[in-house]
């Protein structure tokens, strides 16, 4: 029975689950309180023409006013938040209930034939290459047909908002490039780590694919929020909120790995150097998680959008609809750049020889 | 040109939700239509390099 069991798929999708329940885990929901606001912190909300903002309202405990001057606008409630200790072990049941389903999920791989084939054959240049080329008009359509709904829903139909006015309307791109550009970087640091550990080629084009996809992508998150900061915080930007100033870093670290990895020559050497430094900067993604939560931000917190949400239904239609869409648009402008860097190196071989006499 | 000038400097709501969605198509496209262009160089290039006989 033990014989057909493929040790080597297991770890490395153990690996990439547990990072995965690692990274997801403390979003999920407790059931009582949450363990990073136990005790007495202050948050910080901006008074403008539509209202407090900057504050989460759905976690506030007890609140006291007071005067604070912000800028050129006032500053008139501080909140202490005193969540029950009780929160951490609701917390952790959840965190080893994901780990138990992600572990089951692992075996699952070790054992399943057609998988371990799988992953085998994508090791495969060639392979990945081809197989990509039959899905990409397919998932280009899929995320074009999405985008054109969302975009739509987003700006004709979703109702005004009553305080931000039509300027909530940034949140349909702002948000899912917000989070495809952490969800980037998380893959990207995975594929770096299995290029590290086993040095698999297809792993490291797809790290060295992901780094000027993201940089585009939180270059949006940047720009969008910095729009919309600018209407409704009334700042194009603020040196003082650690969110701004964290997505910010990981603009650039995205841009260090792309700078890093066209400084080496040999692509091999380029891969490994620039795999170190991925792993070394993920640091940066949690701390962009939790600093809504942990210091005095303008920015807020994360709202939930599925399940019982804090959400007008006509105005989360479309902000689901285009996470789908920007999942799907990164998917396809992925696969286009591993497939030139395929080309790039299997260009001495004759299927890629091949390929280019046909073309 | 009044209409264009109306949509992206009037400093309504809607100017700041029109400039994010144009800086976004924008940059969107660029990430697609780069390495679309690149991929067709390279094949070119390999191309070329096996009609003069170099690979």
């Amino acid at each position: 029975m033990f014989s057909s069991f493929n040790f080597k798929y297991f770890i490395i999708s153990a690996a990439i689950l547990l990072l995965l329940a690692l990274v997801y885990a403390p979003h999920s929901q407790p059931l009582y309180g949450d363990p990073l606001k136990t005790g007495t912190q202050t948050k910080v909300g901006v008074q403008t023409e539509y209202g407090l903002i900057g504050t989460d309202k759905f976690r506030i405990y007890k609140s006291q006013k007071l005067e604070f001057k912000y800028k050129n606008m006032v500053v008139t409630e501080k909140i202490n938040t005193t969540a029950p200790t009780t929160g951490s072990l609701f917390l952790l049941t959840n965190w080893l209930y994901q780990l138990f389903f992600f572990l089951i999920t692992a075996i699952a791989i070790g054992y399943s034939k057609p998988i371990s084939n799988f992953i085998k054959k994508t090791g495969s240049l060639k392979y990945t290459y081809n197989l990509s080329g039959k899905f990409i008009p397919w998932i280009a359509i899929l995320a074009l047909l999405l985008a054109t709904i969302g975009i739509v829903d987003g700006l004709a139909f979703a109702p005004t908002d009553a305080k931000q006015k039509d300027s909530f309307r940034i949140i349909y791109i702002h948000v899912p490039a917000a989070m495809l550009c952490i969800q980037a970087y998380i893959v990207m640091s995975i594929a770096s780590a299995i290029a590290l550990i086993w040095r698999i080629k297809i792993a490291e084009i797809v790290a060295m694919s992901i780094a000027p996809l993201g940089a585009a992508i939180t270059a949006i998150a940047l720009i969008t929020g910095s729009l919309w900061g600018a209407r409704t915080w009334g700042t194009w930007w603020e040196w003082k909120d650690p969110r701004m100033v964290s997505v910010l870093i990981l603009f650039f670290i995205y841009l260090g790995i792309m700078g890093l990895n066209s400084a080496i020559e040999d692509k091999r050497t380029a891969a490994s150097a620039t795999g170190i430094f991925t792993l070394s900067a993920f640091v940066i993604i949690p701390f962009i998680y939790v600093s809504v939560k942990m210091f005095n931000s303008l920015h807020q917190g994360s709202t939930q959008v599925i399940g019982s949400s804090d959400m007008h239904p006509d105005m989360a239609r479309p902000l689901i609809v285009m996470f789908f869409a920007t999942m799907l648009y990164f998917t396809f402008a992925l696969l286009i750049r591993i497939r030139g860097e395929i080309l790039i190196r299997d260009r001495k071989t004759q299927w890629v020889k091949d390929i280019a006499l046909r073309s | 040109m009044n209409t264009l000038t109306e949509i992206f400097f009037s400093g309504s709501h809607w100017t700041y939700v029109w400039w994010a969605y144009a800086i976004t198509f924008i940059i969107v496209a660029a990430s697609i239509i780069i390495p679309t262009v690149r991929r067709k160089k390279t094949l070119a290039q390999i191309k070329r390099k096996i009609e003069k006989g170099q690979q």
